[in-house]
């Protein structure tokens, strides 16, 4: 039977490295893809990557052992793609954003049934997302958090996550009409 | 309340790139864990070795001094220690010199031990102070041990007037010399 993530933080925590070889390959791709989506135009994603890694490694006496570990790692991921925003002038991810039209969305292709099509209008869709949304979005689906983890890595109310979340779904179904099939 | 969901999105993400991370990434972050790993046991073992020597200095300190202290008490009662009282301990084998050990340390002092005690310092100081002054004596001005300490020029020139009348020399200029490094120059 596999340890949990919990468990393997408990034994790197004491020293055994091996744990958090597991524990890394768990997350590599899911915490990759939350930093590399959440910071769509950035071009240092792989940085900022590895820094969010850095900053697990050097917090990891602060975590607790009735802790969940998935929402405290996502913690760290966002609060590092949050620093980066900041460092670069940009203040989306603090505001909460309404509804508002999605630009260049207006045109759909024929061939929606092409599953190919789908996937690159959604990661396109994706981008276009306020990133409050975007991250409430790809914490739900990369990380697999419940809206009350949601809220806790990213500082709102459970409410306001479900928000965000209602809007992204519906900005981003709204414009993927015929990739239900 | 229902959190939203919608099924078929979710399924369509699914299927987006599986991006993963450089396998430069991988091997710098792991890199950086084991370190980390490596890191603290090396301040743990400091940190326990730290300990260790503390606790084997203090014990070592420890067990010195209640050594010396066993040997004033023996020496004390050994050699000062009235012949009575030294039968009397004999039948109370509990304050007896035989039993003392730490142990009998922690009891409380009986008034023979005690007393036993006190004299084994005054015999140690006695001794220090014989010590002391045997060395003082190798230091006297030309061998004049009466005038080691004695400040007053006056003494001096008396016991420096007997020598020249006795015709010793030697002794006499080894006095002026000690006596004009400590009062200044010598008048005839």
């Amino acid at each position: 039977m596999s340890k949990t993530d919990e468990q393997l933080m408990q034994q790197y925590c004491a020293g055994d490295a091996a744990a958090f070889d597991t524990l890394y390959a768990r997350y590599r791709g899911p915490v990759f893809r939350y930093v590399q989506r959440l910071c769509a135009q950035c071009i240092e994603s792989e940085e900022l990557y590895q820094d969010v890694w850095v900053r697990m490694v050097r917090a990891r006496d602060q975590w607790q052992d009735h802790q969940a570990f998935s929402p405290w790692l996502f913690r760290i991921a966002h609060n590092r793609v949050v620093d980066h925003f900041r460092s670069m002038g940009k203040a989306e991810l603090l505001e909460i954003n309404e509804p508002e039209a999605i630009p260049g969305s207006g045109l759909l292709p024929e061939a929606l049934a092409l599953l190919r099509d789908c996937v690159e209008r959604l990661m396109a869709l994706l981008g276009e997302l306020p990133e409050n949304q975007r991250s409430a979005f790809l914490l739900k689906e990369e990380a697999g958090l419940s809206l009350a983890q949601i809220g806790e890595v990213t500082g709102v109310e459970r409410e306001t996550v479900k928000s965000r979340l209602r809007y992204a779904l519906k900005r981003l179904r709204s414009n993927l009409e015929g990739c239900d099939d | 309340m229902t959190e939203p969901f919608d099924p078929k999105l979710s399924a369509l993400y699914q299927r987006t790139p599986k991006d993963e991370p450089s396998e430069a990434s991988d091997a710098l972050v792991t890199q950086l864990a084991h370190d980390a790993v490596k890191q603290q046991r090396k301040h743990l073992w400091g940190a326990q070795w730290a300990v260790a020597a503390t606790l084997v200095l203090a014990v070592g300190l420890s067990w010195q001094v209640w050594q010396q202290q066993a040997a004033i008490e023996v020496d004390s009662v050994v050699f000062d220690a009235p012949v009575e009282k030294k039968s009397k301990r004999q039948e109370k084998p509990a304050y007896s010199l035989q039993g003392s050990s730490p142990q009998a340390d922690f009891a409380p002092a009986p008034p023979v031990l005690k007393q036993a005690r006190e004299q084994s310092l005054e015999i140690y100081h006695a001794e220090q102070m014989r010590k002391r002054s045997q060395k003082a004596l190798v230091d006297v001005p030309c061998g004049q041990s009466g005038l080691r300490f004695d400040t007053d020029p006056e003494k001096w020139r008396l016991e420096i007037a007997l020598l020249q009348k006795q015709g010793d020399k030697v002794q006499a200029e080894c006095l002026i010399s000690a006596f004009e490094q400590r009062f200044g120059q010598w008048e005839k």
